[in-house]
């Protein structure tokens, strides 16, 4: 473990001079011990090989022993196992007389005798082969074999005078080496203890010495290897990582925490290691970018750490992660860096800043004022909103005033007193009135007109509320708006709907609104007025009541079929109806009914006109006008009737320029008749009131008799009528008289335009659904400029026509308004120079869909009348 | 049976110089006899000594006007089924409808023609007649 320490001074020197001793003794007794061990050794040697011949000649005397009793055994009884035994015994025998010979090579006086023994042995041998093949022989052989069993026996006594010889041999040779040995034995001995001693004299002597060095170095390790592992236990336990260099920037000391923040190599993670090699491990690793940058990082690093100043950096690791890196040198020279993990932190400094940064931009980005002010009121914060609306800067106000500055002084004492007597304490007219009047979750919220810099007011809606952190007040913040606008609009608002409450009031026309239920929920003076009730008596009753039978009765029916998807007749449309009165009088009105929703809520809205007046007034004028007809006509008929006469000779020839005269005034007295009667219908046209007869009639047959009843006219203009070969007939469903009249104009205009000499034909066309009656002349036509107002009242091409041609300028406009009441359309042609066609189209009769009309026609009224 | 020609005719009209061209004018008929009278009162005392084979009511008269005097000379004696000519100035056709349905045998416009005014009487007179 790092830390441990030479031990120094007088306890040094001891330990030299007693290792040196210490080393002497025992290099020297060594030596010695060494050089009698050869000796030794050397000595052992023939000991060992004289017991090894010994044995070897042991073994061959009992190979030859074997051999033979095995040879003799066969013999006796036939054993194959014997004869077994002979066959080894004698296979092996050449092999150890070998080895014998060899092992007692240096010995020429048992070479010598080992030739004898081979040879004796061979003899013997042979000796044994002649037995074996003896068994089974004849007698003769055996009687042969005799003689050579003699010379066995002398072989194998031979063999056992040689192995004695030998035997002695060694064993002489034995005792000699064996007192050898055991005399080096001895002097090796005598080294070796005598070296013992000596060294242990010197151990001894060097031990006494050192003991006490010893002993209090055994205590200052222990001590420091506890302040190690105090040091170790604390650097685990840090969050931070700690790693310690010496002064040569070597790897000394380090902590896990270091090794997983540096994601340092752990193969690196020794003592000793030095610092650059370590960081050129993580630039090759990719922890500093790429190579370039990597390489500067390296070089500023080294550099940065031998400059030894206290620095901190922050170091961005390659998965994010952010590090603090702190550099710090001590006094002995050692390099200490720590490093935290500061991602979190950093998130939240950032998060912070965002904040603040929100915070502020939206505290001046606000529309609405902002004032802030500390627990002793004075303004701390003052917002842009604030700055455009009061006209004063921020630093105008802040850290000097208190939001008084900005309120009216009997603003502020009149809400004192409104908040005295609701709190039944004083409330001192200050700033008080808004720290009373606000607490926690319960901003104080009403208008105030504020005053600016320059002195003006402005309406503002404020909000203040005390700016608490826990339970502790801060101080207050006001927040406001601007509400002229609002204020405006209320204004506004309120001067529209005095407006609109003066037109309803004062309206002519009852104005009523009915829900989808039919109940009255508005009621007008002027509806008043018409219908007699005030309106607390009908609001909030059915409409009906206002009505007479049979609306009465069918009006909730029109109304559910409306609001059921059906279609209203009345809607958007003027009618005259008739009216209940509060007093039962039916009296005439007119109504314009209107849909409106107010927010989802869907009301009809009447606007109802009594006409009462109208009518009358229309009474009046049509008895006028009847009054006048007669008034008229019967002083005319006089006079027509008398001038006829006249004319006509009924009461004798008269003078030439008399007669010329009286048809001059009798022509003037039909003209007058016809404007007259013109006159009248035009009247009835307009008031609604001219009578129709309507019934299905042929319309050449009208046609016919519109021909004939002109044709005496026409002859005095020497014009010819002429209907058509082709003509042809449909139908109508009309008024023959007005019918007549329409034609009788339209063919008198004909015969009025064209020349002496000329025809006005007639034509009668029958289409798919409509029946064309044409009335062609060939007069000067028509001119273009007044094709637009041919229709209308008075309209004449020139106005010297009506006295040339005796017209009225009327017949036309009547024409049209028959045509168009018998649900046809009249038109005409013409080119000036070219003559004119007028044409009448009219429907075309179907049996079938006038009894279905007529069948409709009988059902109830279906329209709605509010 | 050729019908029996017509011959006395009662005119009633408010007006005397219509009654006085009326009268002008139908003497121009030849066989025709004409009465004037200038208000239905005059008419319904006149008419059973007279004995009209038709009547010519001005529908517009003061006190009794033309219906009001035909149903009061449908009363009298002789006069039930005399044929009764209205003539107004008032000539529309609702109106001549709702007259010929009190009795009128015809309606007859004001103004006339006076050279056509006993034609046209004769020929309705004819109508009626046959009719009856």
């Amino acid at each position: 473990m790092p830390g441990s320490r030479i031990p120094s001074g007088p306890l040094r020197r001891v330990a030299i001079v007693g290792a040196a001793a210490l080393l002497l003794v025992a290099a020297s007794t060594g030596y010695a011990v060494y050089r009698e061990s050869r000796a030794a050794a050397a000595a052992h040697i023939p000991v060992d090989h004289t017991y090894e011949v010994l044995e070897q000649i042991r073994l061959v005397f009992s190979t030859v022993q074997e051999a033979e009793s095995g040879a003799r055994g066969y013999y006796v009884n036939g054993d194959e196992s014997s004869l077994d035994n002979y066959m080894r015994a004698a296979g092996s025998l050449g092999g150890e007389i070998d080895t014998l010979e060899r092992l007692t090579a240096d010995n020429p006086a048992q070479t010598a005798r080992i030739a004898t023994l081979r040879k004796l042995a061979l003899v013997r041998m042979m000796r044994s082969m002649a037995v074996i093949e003896l068994r089974g022989a004849t007698p003769e052989a055996t009687e042969a074999e005799s003689t050579n069993a003699a010379i066995g026996s002398q072989a194998m006594a031979g063999v056992r005078a040689v192995v004695d010889e030998m035997v002695a041999e060694e064993r002489a040779l034995l005792a000699i080496r064996e007192a050898a040995h055991e005399r080096q034995t001895r002097i090796n001995l005598g080294i070796v203890t005598a070296s013992l001693v000596i060294a242990l004299l010197a151990i001894a002597a060097t031990g006494i010495v050192t003991l006490g060095h010893l002993v209090r170095r055994r205590e200052a390790e222990a001590e420091l290897a506890a302040r190690s592992a105090r040091l170790s236990a604390t650097l685990a336990c840090l969050t931070q990582g700690v790693r310690v260099c010496d002064a040569d920037l070597r790897l000394i000391a380090w902590n896990q925490r270091y090794l997983e923040l540096a994601q340092f190599p752990p193969e690196l993670a020794r003592p000793g290691v030095s610092f650059t090699q370590i960081l050129t491990r993580m630039a090759v690793r990719g922890d500093f970018g790429g190579e370039a940058s990597a390489e500067a990082f390296v070089t500023n690093r080294m550099a940065q750490l031998r400059a030894r100043q206290e620095s901190t950096m922050e170091f961005m690791r390659t998965d994010g992660t952010i590090l603090e890196v702190r550099d710090s040198y001590s006094a002995e020279g050692y390099y200490v860096t720590t490093l935290t993990d500061i991602t979190e932190r950093k998130q939240v400094e950032q998060t912070l800043r965002a904040l603040t940064a929100f915070q502020s931009v939206m505290f001046d980005a606000a529309a609405t004022l902002i004032i802030v002010t500390n627990m002793e009121a004075v303004i701390t914060r003052f917002n842009a909103a604030a700055e455009r609306l009061l006209g004063y800067t921020a630093s105008e106000v802040v850290g000097s005033h208190t939001p008084l500055l900005f309120f009216d002084r009997d603003e502020i004492a009149a809400r004192a007193r409104e908040l005295s007597a609701e709190l039944g304490r004083t409330v001192e007219p200050g700033i008080e009135v808004f720290r009373v009047a606000s607490g926690p979750g319960r901003p104080d919220r009403r208008e105030w007109s504020m005053t600016r810099k320059d002195g003006s007011g402005v309406p503002v809606l404020l909000s203040v509320t005390p700016l608490r952190d826990k339970n502790e007040v801060l101080g207050y913040i006001g927040v406001g708006i601007d509400i002229t606008e609002r204020k405006l609009a209320e204004q506004r608002t309120r001067e529209g709907l005095a407006r609109l409450t003066a037109i309803y009031d004062n309206a002519l026309d009852g104005l009523i609104t009915i829900a989808e239920s039919g109940l009255i929920e508005s009621f007008s003076p002027a509806a008043e007025r018409i219908f007699g009730y005030r309106a607390e008596e009908v609001v909030g009753r059915n409409v009906n009541r206002l009505m007479p039978e049979p609306y009465h009765s069918a009006h909730d029916g029109y109304l559910r079929n409306y609001l059921a998807g059906g279609e209203s007749k009345i809607l958007g449309t003027r009618r005259e109806l008739e009216a209940r009165r509060k007093d039962g009088k039916i009296v005439p009105i007119e109504i314009a009914v209107s849909e409106m929703w107010l927010e989802r809520r869907r009301l009809f809205l009447g606007a109802v006109r009594d006409i009462s007046e109208r009518k009358e007034v229309d009474r009046l004028k049509n008895e006028f006008v009847s009054i006048v007809s007669h008034e008229l006509r019967t002083p005319l008929t006089s006079i027509a009737g008398a001038l006829g006469l006249l004319e006509a000779g009924a009461v004798g020839a008269l003078p030439e320029k008399a007669e010329r005269l009286v048809g001059i005034a009798h022509a003037n007295s039909e003209r007058l008749v016809r404007l007259i009667n013109d006159i009248l219908d035009t009247a009835k046209i307009e008031s609604g009131r001219m009578d129709f007869s309507f019934s299905p009639l042929s319309i050449r047959r009208v046609v016919e008799d519109s021909i004939e009843a002109n044709r005496a006219y026409a002859e005095e203009y020497g014009v010819r009528l002429t209907l058509d070969a082709g003509a042809a007939d449909g139908t109508v469903y009309g008024d023959p008289d007005r019918l007549a009249q329409v034609f009788t104009n339209l063919l008198s205009n004909a015969v009025k335009f064209s020349p002496v000499g000329q025809t006005v034909a007639i034509g009668i066309e029958r289409g798919a659904e409509t029946v064309q009656v044409s009335v062609r002349d060939h007069g000067p036509g028509i001119p273009a400029e007044f094709h637009s107002r041919i229709f209308q009242k008075f309209a004449q091409a020139d106005a010297s026509d009506s006295r040339r041609k005796g017209g009225t300028g009327l017949g036309l406009s009547i024409a049209k308004s028959i045509v168009d009441r018998h649900g046809g359309a009249i038109s005409f042609e013409s080119r000036p120079g070219q003559g004119a066609v007028f044409r009448v189209d009219l429907p075309v009769w179907h049996e079938d869909r006038a009894v279905a009309e007529r069948r409709d026609a009988a059902q109830p009224a279906r329209e709605p009348t509010a | 049976m050729s019908a029996p020609r017509l011959r006395k005719i009662l005119f009633v009209d408010d007006e005397p110089d219509i009654q006085e061209v009326v009268g002008m004018a139908l003497e121009l008929t030849p066989g025709l006899e004409i009465k004037t009278c200038g208000s239905g009162r005059e008419a319904l005392e006149m008419a059973p000594a007279y004995r009209p084979d038709l009547v010519v009511l001005d529908v517009m008269m003061p006190e009794m006007d033309g219906p009001a005097t035909l149903r009061a000379m449908r009363t009298l004696p002789g006069l039930a089924e005399t044929p009764v000519i209205f003539m107004t100035a008032k000539a529309q056709p609702t109106e001549i409808a709702r007259f010929k349905q009190a009795g009128a045998a015809d309606v007859i416009a004001k103004p006339f023609d006076p050279m056509k005014l006993g034609e046209r009487i004769a020929g309705i007179w004819e109508r009626v007649r046959g009719r009856g």
